[in-house]
């Protein structure tokens, strides 16, 4: 249905392609300028095309809502922004982790504490992004069906109609 | 008809203002990444060019060096032949006399031509790193060079052909050994200081095969699969290793590592009296960096080392002006003047690293040094 229109169509590679290029950029931030994953490449692409989705029916469901008042929207879209940074931080984390380090030495851990937290995240590194991917499709999922079942209720004719 | 047309034309609206939302929603995002880039370099920055003074505890330990295997039976020589991308090609193979004699013998005259480059800004690949001034360990009466690292990171792989280029300068490696960063990260031909346990799950290598009057080398290499990506070692897992070793010049190495605050992986290296907390150059070849596929992972390691026997590209000289920082920093923290620090070109480094309070000082543990730090680009 959403993807019947052009424009939709259009939005949801424009996101892929802008939140893949997000991703690269916050892998390239956390090597020093070298982009190089830590996680097979189809991990990548598979966040970015979720991420993008959501986006898409986020927008999708805001626009029925302003268009019909139909209560439909979330803030997935947001979301769906936010899990793509992550999984860059997070699949940048090679031989140096710059920013992550960073951000613990700033809410006060010391080198071992920061070190400890970094391997843990690292060494579930595939499975962090495995459920930032499937959050991306449960909150798409769970949007989508929410319009179906109010846009299903609001779009029957009434049974005295014709 | 007028109000189907009003209909239209207030539903596109609403999608173009939708689509604005969306859009406006990325930037706002990508904002916030900037931002956060910012906040990053910021503490970098605040790490790196402080006009504060701090005081450190410089240490001593003493002891025998830990000398390494020359080999696992885990992990023995890979002959088999494979193509870049998926090559562990003569992996912890030794290098033989000819092949050692490259890094322990490289010409003053190349170091001085790669400063000079580095100097007036003729290097494209980038050299240069935050190096901070800090604590200085001395192990044996001599100021040393920590080494952390790990086997399957590429920028240890890349960086290590400029520590040994660096490091033949003070004394000579008896053994290296060929190595790569792991298949996942690069596949990058390099130089181990030791044989790599490239199947364990985690481990560390501690020591190498160096020698120098002038400078003690404390190397900690952290093992794990090569056929996989990079594993960062836990400062807690590498304390614990380093305490069995019962090397204290190996448990003071990662207690100062530990205690700084500068540590954000691998390589992390001290210079006598500098901490690199990165590799000092990124040099993957005669082409952009940002590529995933690097130049220099299509070398064998004979072609780098023939590179390196006669420099005459970006590649080679890069990898000499990373070694001159390097060799900057010990000039300025030993005592002695070999010709490597009588150079121009590395005395001019030398002026641009963090000021040092003095010459070498080969104290006790408690006696205190006062530093400060700065931020060395070219």
């Amino acid at each position: 249905m959403i993807y019947r229109s052009p424009k939709y169509v259009v939005l949801s590679l424009a996101a892929a392609v802008v939140y893949y290029y997000l991703f690269a950029y916050f892998v390239s931030l956390e090597n020093y300028g070298i982009v190089i994953y830590s996680e097979p490449a189809y991990m990548v692409y598979l966040l970015a095309v979720t991420a993008s989705v959501l986006l898409t029916v986020t927008v999708y469901s805001l626009s029925l809502r302003l268009r019909r008042g139909i209560q439909t929207s979330s803030p997935g879209g947001f979301l769906a922004s936010v899990t793509t940074v992550v999984g860059g931080c997070m699949a940048g984390c090679a031989c140096q982790a710059p920013i992550l380090y960073n951000l613990l030495y700033f809410f006060g851990l010391n080198a071992f504490e920061a070190s400890g937290v970094v391997t843990t995240l690292v060494s579930y590194d595939f499975e962090i992004n495995l459920a930032l991917i499937v959050l991306n499709i449960v909150v798409a999922y769970r949007l989508l069906s929410k319009m179906t079942r109010i846009g299903g209720r609001r779009t029957t004719p009434p049974a005295s109609a014709g | 008809m007028m109000t189907a047309d009003k209909g239209t034309q207030g539903v596109r609206r609403i999608t173009y203002l939708a689509l604005v939302i969306g859009v406006a929603n990325l930037i706002v995002i990508s904002l916030l990444a900037v931002q956060l880039n910012s906040i990053n370099r910021a503490v970098q920055s605040s790490q790196g060019s402080s006009t504060t003074t701090t005081t450190y505890t410089n240490l001593t330990a003493t002891g025998a060096d830990l000398i390494p295997p020359t080999s696992f039976a885990d992990a023995p020589v890979i002959t088999t032949v494979q193509p870049a991308g998926q090559r562990l090609t003569d992996l912890n193979e030794p290098f033989n006399s000819t092949e050692l004699a490259v890094i322990n013998g490289a010409p003053d005259s190349y170091f001085q031509t790669a400063g000079e480059m580095f100097l007036n800004n003729s290097l494209t690949n980038l050299v240069g790193a935050n190096v901070v001034k800090g604590p200085e360990l001395v192990v044996n009466g001599k100021p040393s060079v920590v080494y952390l690292g790990a086997n399957t990171c590429i920028y240890c792989g890349e960086n290590r052909w400029a520590m040994a280029l660096a490091l033949g300068k003070f004394g000579t490696f008896g053994q290296l050994f060929k190595g790569y960063s792991s298949l996942q990260d690069g596949d990058l031909p390099t130089v181990y200081w030791a044989p790599s346990r490239y199947n364990v799950s985690s481990g560390i290598v501690f020591g190498s095969f160096y020698n120098s009057t002038s400078l003690s080398f404390v190397t900690m290499e952290y093992q794990s699969p090569i056929t996989d990506p990079v594993q960062l070692p836990s400062l807690a897992f590498l304390q614990q290793q380093a305490t069995q070793t019962g090397s204290f010049a190996y448990t003071y190495s990662v207690d100062m590592i530990g205690t700084l605050n500068l540590y954000t992986g691998t390589p992390y290296t001290v210079w006598g009296r500098y901490i690199v907390p990165s590799a000092d150059a990124q040099d993957f070849g005669n082409s952009s960096t940002t590529s995933t596929r690097f130049p220099l992972a299509n070398l064998t390691h004979d072609q780098v080392l023939a590179h390196l026997s006669h420099p005459n590209d970006q590649f080679s000289w890069t990898q000499y002006a990373a070694a001159d920082l390097y060799v900057a920093m010990v000039c300025s923290s030993i005592s002695s003047t070999p010709p490597v620090c009588q150079l121009s070109a590395i005395q001019q480094i030398e002026h641009e690293l963090p000021q040092a309070s003095g010459g070498v000082s080969q104290v006790a543990a408690g006696n205190t040094t006062t530093s400060s730090s700065s931020t060395m680009a070219p």
